[in-house]
């Protein structure tokens, strides 16, 4: 074959493999038609037999020919091959489409007891405000949890806290003050803990648990006055019932404060209107507090001409209770995950 | 508290003040205004029954004609038992709302006939707490006259919750001198009464020997004779019902009035009956008293009594006898003022369960100076009811003065417990009205405290008052610098016990509880307490130390008289609750103490049944090695060697084949079980439930571990598969242990070994069936150089020799 007919071979080479591979639909074939084509033994290097008897310019234009027909068919090839792989992928992509919106799998369904919450957020607030956490026994004695608080024996204070008496003389105790007492006796001053804890009294109803927990703090160093008492507790309704949120100290009496108050906020419910829940008085009391007793100090041998103190304690019932609406206490204890799927 | 608005005028002119205003400064200045009742209903009226009918469908109730004077009769149903024709009563007529109920009265058809009104208790009224039968009215009223004005108990009465320390609030004086101070009022005192003149000494009739000075430090006398027991004057009776006090004769009355106006009980003693003089005196072992409430209380020598020849007839300041109690026909009355010792009532009123509106206040403290003023009132009373005619003067044991203290309030002590500077004359100003004299000198305020404020006997004591009257709002808050808190390294002083809980160990407590929420269990918080019933149901050897738990000796309720000794009785109840609510799918933990007698701790107790996960892809239910993975996971962050084995003591309330406990280097940390069938028996539950307890306290005494970057490896690692034949009675423990074991025999090849996990326990076809198969994948990989397959393949076969020899397995 001379050389003109070469170079038409070549150009029908061209167009067959284009035409071939157009036809395909898997990359293997496409492999196939390609090495049938431009392969070692492929058709074009059939044609190239033919070279060695042309003249070198013949030599050339074949040669030239050649490499433009195999680099379009690689070109055509590699065309395919992308053209089919990104049908394949569509396919696949498609077939593996599935209901985005069936349910996931869950696992997280639940926040912790309204207790626990509570009790952590409180105390995170208060070691925020510098306060550490102290913790002591639940079972204790009269000593720590009424004689070092200075309630006399027979004393109707002693009333206030109806206590759980253990068969061996211990009693169960009804406040965390006993940790309180332990501290001072344990560290030097100043101290600044708060403890929580669960607390025992014998009462029963709605809104008294005779299991219940309580958070308590004390502050102690020198000069200390009810006003940092009143900035603390201001900072604390602040940040957990909200800014703006009314406060009102009332006096009243512990024996382990001296002055003593209570402390209300503004009802978070009504907004001070009056409804049921703060029974039309537009306060709810969340705590008491006062200066710790020159007598508690001197018990826990700190003296008390340097050194003062306030300490407050409040409920972790009680202001669960007012945060989340629950009107029963009892449903605090219960553990129905009905009401414990609810947080 | 109760105490009457008008009543109060008495000691103070109130007219022209707000009652908001009142309840407001009384609640600022710690008397807690517990409520406020009005005590007026428009629409509620005197009416007179007519006649009394049948009801015609309603065995239980009665129609009874009603006149209210407006001309028309009303047919009115009534329920009461109490009332006859002619009979006057309060009638709460359609449209009104009685105080003591809480709904509008409305004609309504009552059990199918017609009623226009209904008749009123007491307590309807809100005049008392509970009432039996209706309120039948005696006295002159005016039919359809609105019934609080034509009894003259149209007033506000306040409810006070007060704070024990305030003894002196325990009466209408007291309360007036408090609302004199608080609105700078004058404070009416009387002039002294002087008692009456009377007729024949009271000596002649009477005589007083006060044995135990200490107890009865002042006691009076005076006698009244002639007396016509009877019913009380009207103002004496609104007065009483005015506060709730029921009326019950003329004597009784009238020491219920002292009580009530000036805070001090009296008590007043048949003199007929009486055998011999007064002795007060502390009781002989196992003498006995009937009480005017009819029981009969065995006294002891702890008790002061007053005794006449034949015993007691009265428990000092707590109750008197029914022996010498004032009854209708009684005519000469002994009439008792004394100040007992408050803590001698206290003890004796709480041995006997007795807590009376006297022991209250003796208790408390009642004023030792106010003891004349007292008998006077009642003596002058009692002695102008009909024809009665007191004896001349009283009898009296008061051996001493007795004075309150006088102390100094420096103002520097007021500053700094405070943080407000007030001068030495504004504290005197504060104080003088509460009946404190003061004398200022300098910087200090010299007091001397009246005797009916026994609360207030140190500095301290005087600066609550300052701060009471000067108002806490007006006292401004500091907002102290915050401080990093000293103490997290701190050790406490040699002999303490330490109270503070470090950062790290609250931190520890969070992670496990978010990691416990994150699989999706609930927290339970449970009571402290277990029953024996629930420690049986355990099936506690008798000898179990979990039964050697502490007792309460006065629960509250039945299964709540031991406390807890292991959280399963807590998990158990919960489960119940739950099951009761037909759930299937229960998986929750609690973080609570125990409270055996060697001193309590910490526990974290699981319990799971039913559903782990429960996707339309995917549903699993939790299983034993759920558990026991989860323990690992939460032991995984701590400092310590696990093990897992069959338990050394079995639990009787696990399953005896699945379970097993998790050994740390300080004892078991962590027992895994199934919940032995017996246990659960009683529960409609399809699924095993599984138990996790962990020693919180023991395992957090560990401390974090303290983890270290360690060398990423550089070369590649050879995996090897394996199947090994093994005998059943061959535990995977062993296995693994003999798998460690290796580095004992060959420490070479061991090195090379980087890890080993069993990937497939199979048990059945084609394994013989005393054999299993356990599958273990087995990662080569020296830190030096990449491992020739020659090096591996010669590691293989010293590996399943050794393997071999230990426990027999063979490659399958």
């Amino acid at each position: 074959m001379n050389t003109e007919e070469l170079v038409a071979r070549l150009a029908t080479l061209e167009k067959e493999a284009r035409a071939a591979l157009s036809e395909v639909q898997r990359v293997e074939d496409a492999i196939q038609v390609k090495n049938r084509f431009i392969g070692r033994k492929g058709q074009i290097q059939e044609v190239m037999k033919y070279l060695r008897d042309l003249p070198n310019d013949g030599k050339r234009e074949v040669g030239q020919a050649s490499n433009r027909a195999k680099n379009a068919i690689e070109a055509g090839y590699e065309a395919r091959v992308e053209a089919i792989e990104a049908k394949e992928l569509a396919r696949r992509l498609e077939s593996e489409r599935i209901d985005v919106t069936l349910p996931g799998r869950d696992l997280v369904k639940t926040g912790g007891h309204p207790l626990t919450t509570v009790e952590r957020e409180l105390t995170n607030l208060f070691a925020d405000l510098g306060f550490e956490v102290a913790d002591g026994p639940e079972i204790e004695s009269d000593y720590y949890n009424f004689e070092m608080l200075n309630f006399p024996p027979d004393h109707p204070a002693r009333d206030m806290q109806d206590t759980f008496m253990l068969e061996d003389g211990r009693l169960l105790r009804t406040h965390t003050s006993p940790v309180q007492v332990r501290t001072m006796l344990a560290y030097e001053t100043p101290i600044q803990v708060i403890s929580p804890g669960r607390v025992y009294r014998c009462d029963s109803d709605v809104t008294h648990s005779p299991v219940f927990h309580q958070i308590e703090g004390l502050h102690i160093d020198e000069s200390i006055t009810f006003g940092d008492l009143k900035g603390t507790l201001f900072a604390f309704v602040k940040s957990y019932f909200g800014d703006g949120t009314p406060l009102r100290f009332r006096p009243s009496y512990f024996p382990f404060t001296e002055p003593s108050a209570e402390v209300d906020i503004g009802c978070i419910f009504c907004e001070g209107a009056g409804c049921r829940v703060c029974s039309h008085t537009g306060w709810l009391e969340i705590l008491g507090c006062g200066m710790v007793d020159p007598n508690v100090l001197e018990a826990a041998e700190i003296d008390p001409s340097i050194y003062s103190g306030y300490a407050f304690g409040m409920g972790v019932e009680r202001i669960a209770m007012l945060k989340l609406g629950i009107n029963d206490i009892r449903l605090l204890f219960e553990n129905d995950i009905r009401f414990l799927r609810q947080f | 508290m109760k105490v009457s608005l008008k009543w109060l005028n008495d000691f103070v002119d109130l007219s022209g003040i707000d009652t908001d205003e009142i309840v407001a400064r009384l609640t600022a200045a710690g008397l807690e205004v517990e409520r406020v009742d009005v005590r007026s209903a428009e629409g509620v009226v005197v009416g007179r029954i007519e006649a009394i009918d049948e009801h015609p469908t309603a065995d239980r109730l009665v129609m009874c004609r009603v006149d209210v004077g407006d001309g028309t009769t009303r047919n009115i149903a009534c329920g009461a038992t109490n009332m006859h024709a002619g009979d006057v009563v309060p009638v709460a007529l359609p449209g009104s709302q009685p105080p003591g109920i809480d709904f509008e009265i409305t004609a309504r058809e009552v059990a199918g006939v017609m009623s226009e009104g209904m008749l009123c208790a007491e307590e309807e009224l809100g005049l008392a707490d509970a009432s039996e039968g209706l309120w039948i009215l005696t006295g002159d009223l005016e039919l359809g006259a609105p019934i609080f004005e034509a009894l003259g108990l149209d007033d506000t009465v306040i409810g006070l919750d007060l704070t024990p320390n305030r003894a002196d609030c325990l009466s209408h004086q007291g309360v007036g001198r408090e609302l004199a101070a608080l609105f700078d009022l004058e404070f009416v005192t009387s002039e002294p009464l002087g008692l009456p003149e009377g007729k024949g000494a009271v000596g002649e009739v009477a005589s007083l020997d006060v044995r135990d000075p200490e107890g009865c430090p002042r006691y009076l006398l005076a006698i009244v004779e002639a007396i016509e027991v009877g019913e009380s004057p009207d103002w004496l009776k609104q007065r009483l019902s005015s506060i709730g006090v029921r009326s019950i004769n003329n004597v009784v009355d009238t020491t219920n009035y002292v009580l009530q106006h000036l805070g001090h009980p009296l008590h007043a003693f048949d003199l007929d009956k009486l055998n011999g003089g007064i002795t007060v005196r502390r009781a002989e072992v196992g003498e006995k008293m009937v009480g005017i409430d009819h029981k009969e209380y065995t006294l002891t020598t702890a008790d002061l009594v007053i005794a006449d020849s034949e015993g007691p007839v009265a428990i000092a300041g707590v109750m008197g006898g029914e022996r010498t109690e004032v009854s209708d026909d009684t005519s000469r009355v002994l009439i008792e003022c004394a100040y007992f010792d408050p803590t001698s009532v206290r003890k004796s009123a709480k041995r006997l369960g007795l807590h009376t509106d006297s022991s209250h206040r003796f208790e408390r403290g009642v004023d030792p100076n106010g003891l004349m003023g007292a008998l006077e009132i009642a003596t002058d009373l009692i002695s102008g009811f009909g024809q009665a005619q007191a004896r001349e003067g009283y009898l009296e044991f008061c051996p001493e003065v007795i004075e309150g203290p006088e102390i100094d309030l420096p103002t520097r002590l007021n500053a700094r417990i405070l943080g407000i500077e007030l001068s030495a004359d504004v504290i005197a100003g504060l104080l003088g009205p509460l009946g404190i004299e003061t004398r200022v000198e300098e910087e200090v305020v010299h007091s001397k405290i009246p005797t009916f404020r026994p609360d207030l006997t140190r500095p301290i004591d005087l600066v609550e008052e300052v701060a009471r009257l000067y108002g806490y709002d007006k006292i401004e808050p500091r907002f102290a610098e915050v401080t990093l808190s000293r103490h997290h390294a701190e050790l406490p002083e040699p002999g303490h016990e330490p109270t503070i809980v470090s950062r790290e160990v609250r931190s520890t407590m969070e992670r496990m509880h978010t990691k416990l929420l994150g699989l999706g269990m609930y927290e339970a918080v449970n009571y402290s307490f277990m029953s024996e019933e629930e420690l049986d149901r355990l099936r506690l050897d008798e000898d179990d130390a979990r039964r050697d738990a502490v007792r309460v000796a006065n629960p509250l309720a039945q299964g709540q008289g031991l406390m807890r000794t292991s959280l399963v009785p807590s998990l158990l109840r919960m489960l119940e609750t739950n099951v009761a609510q037909r759930a299937q799918d229960i998986a929750v933990f609690e973080f609570g103490r125990i409270y055996p007698k060697d001193g309590e701790r910490e526990m974290l107790a699981i319990l799971v049944t039913g559903t782990l996960t429960d996707h339309f892809e995917n549903r699993r239910s939790w299983d034993f090695y759920d558990l026991k993975g989860l323990v690992n996971s939460l032991v995984h962050p701590f400092d310590l060697d696990l093990a897992w084995d069959v338990p050394r003591d079995s639990q009787p309330y696990l399953h005896p084949g699945v379970q097993a406990e998790a050994r740390s280097q300080s004892g078991v940390i962590a027992r895994v079980g199934q919940v032995h069938p017996v246990v659960v028996h009683d529960q409609e539950l399809s699924e095993p439930v599984f138990i996790a307890e962990i020693e919180l306290d023991l395992l957090l005494g560990f401390g974090r571990a303290h983890k270290k970057h360690g060398k990423i490896p550089r070369f590649p690692a050879v995996t090897r598969d394996f199947a090994f034949l093994v005998s059943r009675d061959v535990q995977w423990a062993s296995f693994e242990r003999a798998f460690g074991d290796l580095a004992s025999k060959d420490a070479g090849v061991a090195a090379l070994i980087e890890s080993m996990r069993l990937f497939d326990v199979y048990e059945g076809e084609q394994v013989p069936d005393d054999k299993r198969s356990l599958a273990l994948k087995v990662v080569y990989r020296s830190d030096e150089r990449t491992l020739t397959d020659d090096e591996v393949t010669e590691a293989d076969k010293k590996l399943l020799s050794w393997l071999e020899s230990e426990i027999g397995a063979k490659l399958r």
